[in-house]
Order: C-alpha cells, then sequence, then structure tokens
C-alpha cells in the first residue's frame, strides 16, 4: 500500500497526461472506425448488390460513435473563459457581455507537512478595449496562519497575519481571426507586507503577503474547442529576480522560471467539468535571508479538477489541486539551482470557489 | 473536509435542479425609440418573420410582422421547435423539430435527435417531410434539401424521392465532417457548407468537381440571393461575433480578403453577438439575433434585429423584447423581386 501511494503522483500524472491527449487519439480512432465501416459497407454492397445510397443509410444507421461534445456544437468560435487567480485557472464559459468582468475566487491553500494556512480572496477586474485587447486587474485580500520560530529556532507560536497581497496587471492581445491565440503581460506590484514582524520574529517569505519586488510574467495561450471541449494549452515565464529589502534580517530573493499546462473541459449541459495539469521549473532557487532554501521545489508539478456551472450572467467555478514537488533543489547558495534530487512530494493543496459575472 | 463535501453537494445539487434548458423568461418593456423605430421599418416593408423561441417552453415557431407587431405561436409542445424557413411563395414554414422534449442545438448535426417538418403560416398542416434529419431547407417550390450528419440529401416532396448529394466520407477534402446548415447557391451548383465534427470551418462545396474551399473559420454561411456572394459569422468583433461577406466566382473568393473587407454587420450598440443571419429574397433586408451575454445558441438571451442593408447598420431595429432564448430568424416579403 505504502509503495503504492509513493507512486500515485507519477500514475497520476501518466493518467492526466492521457486524459489531455485523448482528445488526439479519439479523432484518430473515430477515423479509422469510419473508414471501417465504409469498408464492411462496400463488402455488403458488393454481397448483396444494393446501391451505394442503402449502403449509406446502413453506415448511417449504424455509425454510433459520437464526435466530441463540443464538435457538434452549432457555433460559434472560442468561447472558453481562461484565467487564473489566487492559484485556480478558470475553465468553462464564462461570462461575457458587460463592460467590466469580474471574477472573485475564494481559495485556501494547505501545506504539506507543517499545517500551514494561506487562504486569499482575489478579485480580478477586466475589460476589453476594442477587439483585440483586454486589460484586468486582481487585487488579492490574503490570511496566512503559521506556527513560526525565531531566529534561535524556538517556537513562538502560531501567527496570524491578514491584508492585502501584491497586485497583479495585465494586458492581453487576442491573435488570429478566431481569437484562439492569446499573449498575456502580467505586471506585479508590490504592495503587500513582505516585512511584516509577529512576536518579535520577521515572518518567513511564504507568511508574508507580497514579496517587496516587482515581477512580470508572459503568457502565452491557445484555446481549442473542437476535439473535446474546450482546452487550453499554454505556458508563462516569470521572472522574480529582484532581491527585496529587509532591514531586521537577510533579505528575501524568489526564482524565476517557467511552466507549461494544459486544461480540458467538457461540455455537459450548463456544467464544464475539467481537468488539468501543470508543470513549473524554477532555474533559481528561492532564499530567505540571503540563504538558499534547503530542498525546496525546483520543478513542480499540478493536476487539478474543477466544475463551472454558467447562465447567462453568472458563472460558479469549484476547483481543487495539488501540487507535488517532483525534483528539489540543495545546498544552492547565492544563485543557481544548486544540485537538483528527484523527488516526489506533496508540496501544497488548494481548494477553490470562483463566481463570475460581467457587470454594466 | 465534511465542510468541502457538503458545499460540493449543494453546489452540484443545487446547479442539478436549476438544468440546462433555456428559460421561458418574460416580456420586456419597449422604450418610445425603439417602438419609433419598429414604427418606420414597418412603413418600409411589409412582411413576415419567422423564428424560433423559448418564451413558452421548449422552443416553439413564432411569426410576427417585420416590425416586430402581432407575434403569434405558430407550434407549441414539449419538442424543441427552430430553424424555420419560409418556403420560397412564403405559404410554408419548414422546421427542425426533436424527437424527445429538450435538446440543446450543440446536438444538431446527431441527425437521429431530429425531424424536419412543414406547416402553413397558420400553424396548420403540420407533417413530417424528413426523418431522422436536421437543417432543411427549401431549394424550390416542391424540393427542400436537409443534413444527416456526414450527408446532405434532396427530397422531391411530391414524389418523396430522396438524393444523396454530398458525402463528407467520401470526398477526401471533408474528412468525413458533419455537414451542418448546407445552402445551396442560387444556381444550384455548390453548396456553402458550415463542417463540423472533425473539421472546423466555412466554405464551398463545389457538387460536379465534389472540390472544397475553405472560406473561413465560423459557422452558418449563406448566400446572397443572387449569388456572388456568401455571407457567414465569425467569431470576432464587437461582442465576440460579426458577419462577413466576401464576393465570390466559381465557388471560390474573388481574392484575399482583409480582415475590414470581409466586414458586413458589426453592431457597434451593446447586443452584439450577432448570429442567425438571414437576407430577405430581394437583398434588402437582413435579420439575425444578438445577445449581449453568453453564447449558447438556444440558451442566451439573443434578440430578433432586421436591418436595411445599406443602410448605417447602427440603425438596426430590434424587433424582440423578451429575456426568453430567440433564435434562427427569416423573412418573407411577399412580391419582393428575388435579387439579381
Amino acid at each position: 500500500m505504502v509503495r503504492f501511494l509513493k507512486k500515485l503522483p507519477a500514475v497520476l500524472v501518466i493518467g492526466l497526461m492521457g486524459v489531455a491527449l485523448y482528445p488526439l487519439l479519439d479523432r484518430h480512432l473515430a477515423a479509422e472506425d469510419a473508414q471501417e465501416q465504409i469498408g464492411r459497407a462496400r463488402e455488403r454492397t458488393a454481397v448483396f448488390g444494393d446501391s451505394w445510397v442503402v449502403a449509406d443509410e446502413w453506415l448511417l444507421a449504424t455509425r454510433d460513435r459520437g464526435l466530441a461534445a463540443w464538435g457538434n456544437i452549432g457555433g460559434c468560435g472560442v468561447s472558453g473563459a481562461a484565467t487564473s487567480s489566487g492559484g485556480v485557472k478558470w475553465v468553462g464559459r464564462g461570462v461575457t457581455g458587460g463592460l467590466v468582468d469580474v471574477q472573485c475566487i475564494l481559495s485556501q491553500t494547505g501545506f504539506a507537512g507543517d499545517g500551514a494556512m494561506q487562504s486569499t480572496f482575489s478579485t480580478r477586474l477586466g475589460t476589453s478595449i476594442g477587439y483585440k485587447w483586454m486589460v484586468a486587474a486582481t487585487v488579492p485580500f490574503r490570511y496566512n496562519v503559521e506556527d513560526v520560530q525565531n531566529q534561535f529556532g524556538i517556537d513562538v507560536g502560531e501567527v496570524h497575519l491578514p491584508g492585502f497581497g501584491d497586485i497583479s496587471l495585465e494586458g492581453t492581445r487576442k491573435l488570429g481571426i478566431t481569437n484562439a491565440h492569446t499573449v498575456t503581460l502580467s505586471l506585479t506590484v508590490p504592495v503587500g507586507s513582505h516585512d511584516a514582524v509577529r512576536r518579535g520574529v520577521v515572518l518567513p517569505q511564504r507568511m508574508q503577503l507580497g514579496t517587496g519586488v516587482m515581477s512580470v510574467a508572459g503568457v502565452y495561450e491557445y484555446t481549442r474547442d473542437f476535439d473535446w471541449g474546450p482546452m487550453i494549452i499554454g505556458g508563462n515565464v516569470f521572472y522574480s529576480g529582484w532581491e527585496n529589502s529587509i532591514k531586521e534580517r537577510g533579505n528575501d530573493f524568489r526564482g524565476s522560471g517557467a511552466s507549461g499546462y494544459v486544461y480540458a473541459g467538457y461540455m455537459i449541459g450548463p456544467f464544464v467539468p475539467s481537468i488539468g495539469l501543470n508543470l513549473t521549473a524554477k532555474v533559481t532557487s528561492d532564499r530567505e535571508d540571503n540563504f538558499a532554501l534547503a530542498g525546496q521545489p525546483m520543478v513542480m508539478v499540478s493536476p487539478t479538477v474543477a466544475v463551472e456551472w454558467s447562465i447567462d450572467w453568472l458563472a460558479i467555478l469549484l476547483s481543487a489541486s495539488t501540487q507535488f514537488s517532483i525534483f528539489e533543489g540543495s545546498d544552492a547558495l547565492f544563485g543557481g539551482a544548486g544540485d537538483w534530487k528527484a523527488v516526489f512530494e506533496l508540496e501544497t493543496w488548494t481548494v477553490g470557489l470562483g463566481v463570475q459575472t460581467s457587470i454594466f | 473536509m465534511k465542510v468541502l463535501c457538503c458545499v460540493l453537494a449543494l453546489f452540484v445539487g443545487g446547479c442539478a435542479a436549476l438544468g440546462g434548458k433555456p428559460s421561458s423568461g418574460s416580456g420586456q418593456e419597449v422604450c418610445k425609440e425603439d417602438q419609433e423605430k419598429m414604427a418606420r421599418v414597418g412603413e418600409k416593408v411589409k412582411g413576415k418573420i419567422v423564428w424560433s423561441s423559448s418564451r413558452v417552453g421548449n422552443h416553439d415557431i413564432f411569426i410576427m410582422n417585420a416590425d416586430g407587431s402581432e407575434k403569434t405561436a405558430l407550434t407549441k409542445g414539449e419538442h424543441v421547435d427552430w430553424f424555420p424557413r419560409f418556403s420560397p411563395d412564403g405559404s410554408t414554414v419548414m422546421f427542425c423539430r426533436s424527437k424527445k422534449g429538450w435538446v440543446y442545438e450543440r446536438d444538431a448535426n446527431m441527425n437521429f435527435k431530429w425531424d424536419v417538418f412543414t406547416m402553413d403560416t397558420a400553424g396548420g398542416n403540420q407533417k413530417k417531410v424528413a426523418e431522422n434529419a436536421c437543417w432543411g431547407t427549401w431549394i424550390g417550390e416542391k424540393k427542400i434539401m436537409f443534413s444527416r450528419k456526414t450527408q446532405v440529401f434532396t427530397k422531391d416532396l411530391e414524389s418523396g424521392e430522396e438524393t444523396l448529394l454530398a458525402d463528407s466520407q467520401k470526398v477526401e477534402p471533408l474528412g468525413g465532417a458533419d455537414l451542418q446548415q448546407p445552402q445551396m447557391s442560387p444556381d444550384g451548383k455548390f453548396l456553402g457548407i458550415t463542417l463540423r465534427g472533425s473539421m472546423r470551418e466555412t466554405g464551398i462545396f463545389d457538387l460536379e468537381k465534389k472540390s472544397w474551399v475553405q472560406t473561413g473559420e465560423g459557422c452558418q454561411i449563406n448566400w446572397h440571393p443572387a449569388g456572388g456572394r456568401i455571407y457567414w459569422v465569425n467569431p470576432s468583433g464587437n461582442g465576440g461575433s460579426e458577419v462577413f461577406s466576401v464576393e465570390v466566382k466559381d465557388g471560390k473568393p474573388v481574392k484575399d480578403y482583409d480582415y475590414e473587407e470581409m466586414r458586413f454587420v458589426d453592431i457597434p450598440s451593446r447586443i452584439s453577438h450577432e448570429y442567425f443571419p438571414q437576407m430577405s429574397v430581394d437583398a434588402k433586408w437582413l435579420v439575425w439575433a444578438a445577445t449581449q451575454r453568453g453564447h449558447d445558441h438556444d440558451i442566451a438571451d439573443y434578440e430578433i434585429h432586421i436591418w436595411e442593408i445599406g443602410t448605417d447598420p447602427e440603425n438596426c431595429t430590434r424587433l424582440t423584447f423578451h429575456s426568453g432564448n430567440d433564435r434562427w430568424p427569416d423573412i418573407f416579403i411577399p412580391g419582393a423581386v428575388k435579387a439579381q
């Protein structure tokens, strides 16, 4: 049992990748299936001397493999919403048509091992500028809870830290005649505190509400909606390579990296259940108090499941995800990734509840 | 964890209870400006519009004057009735009817869920004219065309004889795709088709050469009544959709068009998610439905609009004011001379 549990993340990753690639396989199988049936119809025609029309009727009657749900839709272009906020990816129809798109996500992230919790209520306001541009701002309110130790390693108890986190601003350019491609530039402005002190202790980096420095990210996404359901394939490159300043102790620094992801949804009436997989790799280690954190995850994989329900003016999303480290760094001082070690460890879990509407 | 499970159960249960059917909705007040615009349309054109509406439950076929007055239901019942099309003489309406209760339009190409019916313009003499078929259109006074997933058939209504016209499984460029909403060119040589399933595009199928020319990536391709032009819906523009149109010759666009050149209708107002465009036979009027929010053809709050072609599209006239779903209008103008 224990051996199986150790292999569970790998099984999960392989399974999700299989599901993500299923539409391509399904199309191939459907084509083969159709060819086979045409072949049988021809044989039947040869034997019974029926006309092609009769053979076609038979073919039609016996063809029961359904195509993808979205493949049969009467329309009509990319309509899947795909935004990220509060660690939750929104996959589904979303809501459009108002002057201001509003998305609120309440999420809770738990850290494996030490019981630390982060709750985030993020509000994302976005609007379109013309046909091809979108801008948005995301304001998170965070509430972090963790048992903290002082510089001598003595437990000072549970610390609570509420407040606004760093604000994210983004501009998106839609590309292609059906706007299936998007390129987004995101800038995070350091609004949240990065040097908060509780019980005489400068809180560790992950307990802080902000980073204290700006960070930038470039995102590319491609939305396909004719294989299976809305499928979002994308990636981003993020740079957080500025060191913040903390007077009471050494500075903090967050590593830069890149991620790639694929999410696939399926339409069942007003519901869009979806699954996704995100792979993130960092090229430099995080540093805290000027030292690289030992054993920090450098390559992470995050499987996600979610379900969206929507009507014209309201969409609700429930999401759950976990993050596993598959490589961790060690002994990297003052930058660099150090030596990587292959692991499979649960790092965090996140559940989220989102509401989306489009007002005015 | 218990709390999470309870929230999940409530969410799923609550959403399931709300279901996926369109809302019957309710009527909305018509402002004075809209009333005046409708009256002006009434002064210019004396015609009829049929469309499909969910305002009394599952979709039924309705008819109204071209100025939006005298809205009357032609069908009623639990079936979904949609895609109404006037016969060339305007005496008969053909439409698609679901075999059982509520069926999504996204299942339109699952032909075994639909039949094609005809009726007179008072809703009488309802008659099934094609079994297991969808997307019925008229190609003559007594001849119709419809789709069965990957095949397009014609049918002589007098003899009852069906003829296979196109089969995407036998034409390599069509790749076994679903042949959605086939529309025959006025000269009978080409089909404008929206491909779905294994392919996703609009294009023109040459019936003689069995060749395919892609014209766009949207849907709902249709012919100008005089031929020589096509129009279709593209998922771009204000509100997320607009109607494109290009000139065609011998079944092909006459040149590579720029994006802006193709724009035919894209209303600058808030209700600008345009779909279901249909031109009058004299090519003087265009009807469509548009919504501000949402996209699903049979659920979102689409409203019927009419526009005098050639005038400022911003002056188009909204004809329905109801929070239910209104879709797939067609217009018939008695005495209108077919555009040449």
